[in-house]
Formats: structure tokens, sequence, C-alpha cells
């Protein structure tokens, strides 16, 4: 089948920068690494385009935060503005419940092993099991098993950072009252 | 009877990675199986909870910053070295400088045309730069020529299919469906305003919260009960976003609308009973039912319901 980039980039932009933005947690540097994974599938014109994007994504992720490692610096620690200044209280409100909520999140991947969390993100950006098994090196068959492992994992670490923010907020509105 | 279907294998299940004759085993083994039942449902709701936490991590939309300014920051050409990167980066500000003033002039200040603007010259420019150092792509032939430009003045049109995250689609395209279709309209729902809306329901209308509102059509339902409520509202990226409500009984048939435009609906949430009187005097209760509508993948449809109000 002849190669389509266009085809590719409209059926997996939209994916591979949310999967890159969930290692790199910076919306813009997820845009440009993502440019980048598609500027390089023009080059190399891969048989398997859906699956090379992601492999050579999650390449060009882990350089990247190899890269933060050497310069002693860390990508969580980059500052990410909004991207629309927020007009009103309520809307700063909304931006710091997002912030939280995406913070919980970003916890709660790092609570998984290296290998459940890359097979769950590929499996979010809609790679099938054949696919996910063929980049993280495992049996399709245990792809099943990763999968349950992790988004059990997942759900639990989330359920706890969650739980321990209520508390957070509940002594919080206490000590105010008091 | 086959013993109990093993976790994993009720996961490929519900991930639809199976074979048909896999399914078509499993699904014979549920009907006759209250245990495997009930682990599927854990299954069915454990997916829908990893897919729902990992919806509120998404990049945030590249719209606006893309209006805002043509940043240098966003035209990174790191294979090709720093005067490449230089010239894109000076190409790209004319290119986009250009396209601001022209759509200023033009188009009015609809963000989603401008952000068709912007998105376009950063790759636009890593191609322009790209092809001028033929440094990945060898010596720049005609064929090679016409696909990278079919590529740029095609293959950055906004996504409106599924299997995209629901707030990183750049932009929309003047006459898109989504922007000149509404199908309650087109089923003949009759307008009403916010303020008879509010009245109707009590000041509890649903609707998403910090999203203008286009707006409100409804549909009466029989023996006292809450009409059925479609607000139409509109994302940052100009699309359309509907917020049905409506007892349980009549929400279906509006999903079955939406579902004829290839809209998609959210998990339907159920919300506090109403209890109404019937023409014979009787209470009944009404189960109230609210899920949000919108071309957009289910995990994101389920991800809105978060700013939803009026609930």
């Amino acid at each position: 089948m002849a190669f389509d980039l266009e085809e590719l980039y409209r059926t997996t932009y939209a994916s591979v920068v949310r999967f890159l933005y969930r290692k790199v947690w910076d919306a813009d540097r997820a845009e440009d690494l993502a440019q980048e994974v598609f500027m390089r599938a023009f080059a190399h014109e891969p048989e398997k385009p859906r699956a090379w994007v992601f492999a050579v994504a999650a390449n060009i992720a882990r350089d990247e935060a190899r890269a933060a490692i050497r310069r002693r610096k860390h990508l969580v620690l980059m500052t990410h503005e909004p991207s629309v200044a927020p007009s009103s209280p309520s809307a700063v409100e909304d931006d710091m419940d997002r912030d939280e909520q995406e913070a919980e999140v970003r916890e709660a991947l790092a609570a998984l092993s290296p290998r459940d969390r890359e097979v769950l993100l590929l499996w979010d950006a809609g790679l099938s099991y054949p696919e996910i098994a063929d980049q993280a090196g495992l049996a399709v068959g245990a792809v099943g098993t990763t999968l349950a492992r992790a988004r059990k994992r997942l759900v639990a670490a989330h359920d706890a950072m969650a739980s321990e923010r209520q508390t957070f907020r509940g002594d919080r509105r206490a000590s105010a009252h008091s | 009877m086959r013993p109990h279907i093993p976790e994993e294998e009720l996961h490929a299940y519900c991930d639809d990675e199976l074979s048909p004759s896999q399914r078509g085993e499993i699904a014979a083994h549920l009907l006759g199986c209250l245990v495997c039942r009930a682990q599927h449902a854990d299954v069915m709701e454990l997916r829908a909870r990893t897919v729902a936490i990992l919806a509120r991590a998404m990049p945030r939309t590249a719209t606006a910053a893309s209006v805002r300014m043509p940043s240098v920051r966003r035209f990174h050409v790191p294979v090709l070295g720093r005067r490449a990167s230089i010239a894109a980066a000076l190409f790209a500000t004319a290119v986009g400088g250009g396209a601001w003033l022209a759509v200023r002039a033009h188009a009015g200040t609809d963000s989603s045309q401008l952000a068709t603007t912007f998105v376009t010259p950063s790759i636009f420019a890593q191609l322009q730069a790209a092809d001028s150092v033929s440094r990945d792509f060898g010596p720049a032939d005609a064929t090679r020529r016409a696909q990278m430009m079919a590529f740029i003045t095609n293959g950055l049109k906004p996504h409106t299919t599924s299997a995209h995250g629901p707030l990183t689609v750049h932009a929309m395209a003047t006459g898109d469906p989504a922007l000149e279709v509404d199908p309650v309209e087109a089923a003949g729902w009759a307008a009403t305003n916010w303020d008879s809306a509010m009245a109707i329901t009590n000041g509890s209308l649903a609707r998403l919260d910090g999203l203008p509102i286009k707006s409100i059509r409804l549909h009466p339902n029989g023996d006292g009960e809450r009409p059925t409520i479609v607000v139409r509202q509109q994302l940052s990226d100009g699309r359309a976003v509907w917020v049905v409500e409506g007892p349980e009984t009549q929400v279906g048939p509006v999903g079955q609308i939406f579902a004829a435009s290839n809209v998609g609906m959210s998990m339907p949430l159920r919300t506090h009973p109403d209890y109404v009187k019937t023409a014979d005097n009787q209470l009944h209760q009404s189960i109230r039912v609210i899920t949000v509508a919108a071309y957009l993948p289910p995990d994101s449809l389920n991800a809105l319901t978060a700013k939803l109000r009026g609930r």
C-alpha cells in the first residue's frame, strides 16, 4: 500500500500529541516533537506507518527525558503556561482545578511500572493489541494481562490521591472556619 | 460449559481484540454465567474509569496560542541545524504575520479561522526548510514536491472524525457539518429562550459551564413531565456541543436523532428524580437524564460531562 502521509497525519496526529504530552507534560513541546515525528515519517515512508510513528514518538520522548536528566532539569518542572489567559476568577479556578486533576493523573501514571505505563498509553492512543505487543516487546497474549494490571493500578493510585486531596481540602476548610 | 473466563481475556473482549469466534464463545458464556457477568461489568467499569482518568491529562488546545503569536519557539527543526531553524522561523513569522493581517482584514475575529491560518505556517516552514536543505529528503524531485505541497494544503485540514483527543483539534473549517447542521432543529423542535427554559426547569437547566449558549430547543412530554431540552453550545474551537436532558424514557429517541447525523453521545447521567402529577392526579417518579452530544470521541464526551451545570 502506498504511503499516505496526509491520511497518517489526519488519523494519528492528535493521538501522537496526546501520547507525547503524557510523556513530557508540556503541550508546546509535545506538538513540536509530534511535528518532528511526522517529518521523519515523511522522510522514511515506513511500511507500518501508524505503529512506526508511535515507536518513533516513544524514542523521541525517551531521548528528551534523558537529555533533561543530563541537564539536571526535570521536565515536570518546566513551565507550561495556560494557552488562554484566564479572563475571570472562575476561569482561574477552573485552571487550578484542571492543573490539580492533571497532577493527579501524572502521579497516578508515575505509580505504574514503565512497561505498564507504556502499554496503557499506547492503548489509549488507539493502537491494537498486536501493535502494542510489537512495540512493547510482549506476546500479543500478554497485552491483556498487562493492560488489566495497568488499569487497576492507575485507578487505585488515582483514587488514593483524590481521597488525599479531599481530606486535605476538608482540613483546610476546617482550619479556615476555626 | 467452559470454566470462568480469565480476567485478561475479558479485557481483550471489552477492547474488541478477539477473533469473531472467540467473541462468540465469550458472549455465549456470559449469557449463562453470573460470576463472569459480574466480572465483565467490573472490567467495563475499570476500563471506563481508566479512559476518564486519562482524559483529564490532555494537552491544552494550541489554537489560542497559535492565534496569539506566531512564536519562534514553535518552529523547531532539530534535524536541520541552527541556520535552517532560524530561516524557518523567519519564514514562518513572515508567512504567519501576513496571514494574520490578511485574516484580520477579511475574516473578522473568528478564532477557528485564525487558528487554521496559524497552524499551517509552522509545519509549512519545516517542510520548506527541509526541502531547501535537502538533507533528509534527498534531491527534491517533482513528485515529492507535489506530495509535499498536497500535504501542506490538504494534510493539515482540521480533524472532524473520531479517534482524536477532544480539545487538541486545531481548527474548524468553514462548511463543517458541526457548524451547519443542528439535528434537533432539523427534526422540527421548537426554539425557546434562556428565561423560559430556566422557568420551565425551575432554574436547573443542564448546560456546560463556561461555554456560550447558541440555542435552546425543547420537546414537550405528556402528563406534566419535564420537557426534553437540548441546549446547543459552542466549544472554544467553534464546534457545536449539545446538552440533552429529559425524562429517561424520552432521551433515547433524541440519541437516535443525533446518531443519524453521526454525532456521538456521552454516557447518560441519571440525576435526582422528578415527581410529576399525571392527569388522574397520581404522582409518578420520572428519572431525569443528562447527556452531552458532539462530534467527539466517547472518552472526550464523557470527560465533558464533568463540566455540566444544572444537575
